[in-house]
């Protein structure tokens, strides 16, 4: 799947980009701003969806001066589905987060990274996940762990999950990585603190400026 | 019921929210090298990073982000935006003044809010950014 685009598990459309700005919040939206948000289609076509989805009762328009505004209409019977579809994103973090707070030993940081936080994920794309554990961490353990959580997250999105695991002391010697430096400066914390992950990194950062 | 709330903002775009993000990065990366240091400049850097992810979150979600300097509008919209890390940035700006303005030094306390604050704000949106 696309965790940036969610509603392409289902239709790949503009309707469902359409559909994952109205579910977010329940507010009104005019055409130019669901534009600005997207930043991407035309204005007249995201104003054809939208023209559909009222049709459908499932989008609700009011006239605001010289515009029109649009809205989730959360009553329908659909409304329930799509809200959980625009927010697949973070059902995966949470699941995430979830799994690797239960594991009996934990990382000290992990973090989603690469296309899934770029925007550019595709169907086919991995799904990287960068883990810090401690030193004295079991190694079987640990890989029994790493093991049940890339079965499950291919389980989860239908992509395969590679993670990139590190001790604290390994990070040293790969704090000048750039794929390191890319989990600092882009990646989705799911465990630990990234200010701890920042100070492990230091030394290199400064040396650079 | 009358619309008191003149929101006062400006159209959002991929360009400006990418911009804000990395400022709001580098900020909150900034106060957290310096802040044993110099704690008051840690403060205002990490207003200014919750500030920066506040654009992020709003332009994301609303597509467009809050201008000028009343503080209410601006936790208002964010409220409407990502209903919940609204209270991060009130935490921000009620210190906001103190760091800058006066000649006070920010408690250990505030110290301790404020980055929570600010980090909670710059993961909320970092992950909004990515969705």
């Amino acid at each position: 799947m696309e965790l940036n685009h969610p509603f392409a598990t289902v239709t790949p459309t503009l309707d469902g980009d359409v559909l994952a700005v109205l579910a977010t919040h329940d507010v009104t939206f005019t055409t130019g701003q669901i534009h600005r948000i997207l930043d991407r289609f035309s204005e007249e076509g995201i104003r054809k969806v939208l023209s559909r989805l009222v049709r459908q009762g499932v989008v609700l328009v009011e006239r605001v001066g010289h515009t029109y505004a649009y809205r989730l209409n959360t009553a329908h019977l659909a409304a329930e589905p799509i809200m959980a579809l625009a927010k697949l994103f973070n059902t995966f973090l949470a699941r995430l987060e979830a799994q690797l707070s239960g594991w009996d030993h934990p990382p000290v940081y992990a973090a989603v990274f690469g296309s899934a936080v770029r925007g550019t994920m595709t169907a086919e794309s991995d799904l990287d996940l960068f883990l810090v554990r401690e030193n004295d961490a079991p190694a079987t353990e640990w890989a029994r762990q790493i093991s049940e959580l890339a079965v499950d997250v291919t389980a989860w999105t239908g992509n395969d999950a590679r993670p990139v695991e590190y001790t604290i002391a390994e990070l040293g010697a790969a704090r000048a990585e750039p794929m390191v430096q890319e989990v600092l400066d882009h990646g989705l914390t799911v465990a630990g603190s990234r200010a701890w992950l920042l100070k492990q990194l230091r030394p290199v950062r400064n040396e650079s400026v | 019921m009358c619309n008191r709330l003149t929101e006062r903002t400006r159209p959002s775009s991929e360009t400006i929210r990418r911009g804000r993000l990395k400022k709001a990065t580098q900020f909150l990366d900034a106060a957290i090298v310096i802040d044993e240091e110099m704690p008051d400049a840690s403060m205002t850097l990490l207003v200014n990073a919750g500030i920066a992810a506040a654009d992020v979150i709003c332009g994301a979600r609303l597509g467009k982000y809050a201008v000028g300097e009343n503080h209410n509008e601006a936790v208002a919209l964010l409220a409407k935006a990502d209903p919940g890390v609204d209270k991060h940035l009130r935490t921000l700006l009620n210190v906001k003044s103190k760091a800058a303005y006066t000649h006070q030094t920010a408690t250990s306390d505030e110290r301790k809010k404020s980055r929570r604050a600010a980090e909670a704000l710059v993961e909320a949106a970092r992950r909004i950014a990515a969705s």
